[in-house]
């Protein structure tokens, strides 16, 4: 988790000690996730690099 | 072995494929083909009557919805187990007749053939698709998200896998299939020993799923690393995402091994090298090593999203916490890592040697240990629980008892001496079914039971369900109780017919308990229709129909596209039950535009190009397979200008539908 988003549940749970049911529970505004390409691009180059590492590891 | 064929004559237009390629002489395949094409013809008849064309390719067959891929996996796995499940039937009825001088029905070629598709489909084209179905479906729902990471990546890896399935079921009527077992282990799927197309399906079809799996890893991962709820840490994440995690993680590890080892028999077949022959420098024992470095992975792939199911499954029908969750996600991860320690011990009997087969046979008990764990964590959340025996937590005592019997039969095999009087005999074929049906089949029957509500607005008829149950659970036995005896005795795997009427008996009794499990999977047809004539009556409008603990279970049922109309904020464990617990009050106004990526139809067409080009090459139709290629590259980079990718659904259409399940939940209380 980002420190935005952690200071974001933080201050929700904060918020429990005086319950403001509509909110607590939800996200009013639109949510961003955190941005997967780059993980993603990185998972798919770690795996060709093991097709590739067990090719010339074979050969 | 039978001797090589001829080569077969090449003509530049057709390759390979001529007339001959048509099994016209085999009645059975005939027979099959005639029933398919009649079917498949009034499913197209019934489906342009009912003018549905359109809304199928827009709604579903285009689309990069995760709720809908999953559904579409789900269904192909079930279609694909009803192919695989009728090669068990036709095994199962040649071996309990093929007895004293009987050839029985089959002869050998065609029956090598039949225990090959036999595993191929039920692995990668079943199980598979079954498991990353329910990921599919229910991970994003269950951390708050919208969607996965990737969404047409998604839908590219669906259809990449019809793709691979649909060259498996088209060796059926073109050509033949690979008749070396589900590994078509070297030499025999070299060119000497399997000159024919079977084994170039075989590798044609699984590079092709192999490609969409692979995708499917790296997308679960993103989108369970990268887009939890706020507020939902690591260890606030359901079981079922934990090991959803840890399964794709093994995808992405496991799989690029296979598709480099199949790249490689296929340069042996194609090309002419020698990295899995026996001479000129090649080791076959480099392919046995190698395949299952990828392929044990590959069955705790399977058996880890069914681990999920029960946890899950466990705790809402025992309303209580599951035990020690913590040490579940512990075990997960061990398990994980140790998957990739034990691989030797399918080929102890291929000459490693006492000391490397003793350090596989440590690391494979070793390995048990951590899914003792969980079953005794299943037990003590059952211990003082309220359990409810609706049909998911069934499945789930049944997967308790099964399971725990085939891993102890594991454990057995696990101890060199004693595989080496066991390995490939049908004490091993009892043993692995023990555990994919109690555990895999068991786990995916619990999870479709579970989660049919959530993705179809009503419950599955119980009745119908507890029939396909017992027929599987006692057919189960039925079938592989006398298999383990069969292997005690001595019998091998892979026979076709015997000469020792003594095992007979054996035989005829698993062949009913196949017949009994046919039983189970017709009631299970049965129940979706009947379910689906009955929807009213079993109608869910809350949306939590069984009382859930996670985040699925805060939506409609089923879930609107959006998903949330607001992020939910997780504060604990089992957020759905936190939420519930602490008063939570859903939002009724305020709603704004979401933001939701488009449907396309890159995806089934690159696959489409795919499977041209599969049969392209396995029937050595150069001209096509470069054609494809080409095509497959253009289509790609088209679809890299596609700039108009995604869309904002409006607040009112938000309000709306938000609107509309007030209502319902207003009726439903």
């Amino acid at each position: 988790m980002t420190t935005a988003a952690h200071a974001q549940a933080a201050a929700t749970d904060a918020a429990l000690e005086q319950p403001d049911h509509g909110t607590d529970f939800y996200l009013r505004e639109e949510y961003h996730p955190e941005n997967g390409t780059l993980l993603g691009f990185w998972l798919y180059l770690m795996s060709d690099c093991l097709i590739f590492a067990s090719l010339f590891a074979i050969y | 072995m039978e001797t090589a064929a001829a080569p077969v004559a090449e003509s530049i237009i057709f390759g390979r494929l001529s007339l001959e390629s048509l099994p016209l002489h085999e009645p059975i395949v005939v027979a099959t083909f005639a029933g398919v094409a009649l079917g498949g013809v009034g499913v197209l008849a019934v489906l342009t009557y009912f003018r549905v064309w359109g809304y199928l390719w827009r709604e579903w067959l285009t689309s990069i919805d995760h709720k809908r891929i999953g559904v579409m996996y789900v269904i192909l796995g079930l279609i694909m187990l009803l192919r695989g499940f009728s090669d068990a039937l036709l095994m199962r009825s040649q071996q309990a007749i093929a007895f004293s001088g009987s050839a029985g029905y089959l002869p050998p070629h065609h029956y090598d053939q039949i225990f090959t598709a036999h595993g191929v489909i039920m692995i990668f084209f079943v199980a598979m698709p079954l498991v990353t179905g329910l990921m599919n479906f229910v991970v994003p729902l269950q951390i708050g998200a919208r969607d996965v990471a990737f969404p047409f990546l998604n839908n590219f890896s669906f259809w990449m896998t019809v793709g691979g399935s649909l060259l498996v079921m088209l060796s059926l009527f073109v050509g033949e299939f690979a008749a070396t077992g589900w590994l078509a282990y070297p030499p025999l799927s070299n060119l000497a020993y399997s000159p024919g197309v079977g084994v170039d399906y075989y590798i044609w079809s699984l590079q092709i799923a192999g490609v969409g799996t692979l995708l499917s890893g790296v997308n679960l991962i993103a989108t369970i690393v990268k887009m939890r709820a706020p507020g939902m840490t690591m260890m606030r994440m359901p079981i079922f995402t934990w090991t959803a995690l840890c399964t794709n993680v093994l995808i992405v590890a496991a799989f690029p091994i296979l598709t480099a080892v199949l790249a490689l028999l296929s340069l042996d077949r194609y090309v002419g090298t020698n990295f899995f022959s026996n001479d000129f420098g090649g080791s076959a024992m480099m392919y046995v090593n190698l395949i299952w470095i990828w392929g044990h992975p590959e069955v705790y792939i399977l058996i880890l999203p069914a681990f999920g199911v029960f946890s899950e499954v466990v705790a809402v029908f025992c309303g209580k916490r599951l035990f020690g969750y913590a040490s579940m996600v512990y075990a997960t991860v061990v398990i994980t890592i140790l998957s990739y320690l034990v691989w030797l011990h399918h080929f102890f009997t291929m000459g490693s040697g006492a000391s490397v087969n003793s350090f596989f046979g440590i690391t494979t008990m070793i390995i048990s240990i951590p899914t003792g764990a969980k079953i005794f964590n299943w037990l003590f959340t059952m211990y003082r629980g309220r359990i409810r025996f609706e049909l998911p937590m069934m499945w789930t005592v049944s997967f308790m008892i099964t399971f725990v019997i085939g891993g102890m039969t594991g454990v057995l095999l696990a101890v060199p001496p004693a595989d080496f009087v066991l390995h490939n005999s049908l004490f091993l074929i009892a043993h692995f079914h023990n555990v994919i049906i109690g555990g895999v089949v068991f786990g995916m029957f619990a999870g479709i039971t579970y989660w049919f509500p959530k993705a179809f607005g009503y419950r599955l008829d119980p009745f119908w369900g507890k029939i396909s149950f017992w027929c599987w659970t006692v057919g189960f036995y039925v079938a592989f109780m006398p298999l383990y005896i069969l292997g005690l005795m001595g019998v091998t795997r892979r026979l076709s017919r015997f000469e020792d009427p003594s095992l007979q008996i054996w035989f005829v009794i698993a062949a009913l308990g196949a017949a009994l499990i046919a039983c189970g999977i017709g009631a299970f047809l049965v129940q979706l229709y009947v379910s689906f004539r009955k929807r009213e009556e079993l109608r869910d409008v809350t949306g939590d129909p069984w009382g859930g603990r996670t985040l699925e279970w805060s939506t409609s049922s089923p879930p609107p596209a959006y998903n949330f109309a607001f992020t939910p904020v997780v504060h604990d464990l089992d957020a759905w039950h936190d939420m519930k617990r602490r008063g939570y009050v859903r939002p009724t106004s305020g709603f704004i535009p979401i933001h939701m990526p488009k449907s396309t139809a890159a995806g089934i067409t690159l696959a489409g190009i795919s499977v041209a080009l599969g049969f392209a090459m396995i029937w050595h139709i150069w001209w096509l397979a470069g054609a494809s290629f080409v095509l497959l590259l253009a289509a790609a980079i088209i679809h890299t200008f596609n700039y108009a990718r995604d869309f904002h659904i409006p607040a009112a259409e938000v309000t709306a539908t938000e609107a509309k399940r007030t209502q319902l939940l207003a009726f439903g209380a």
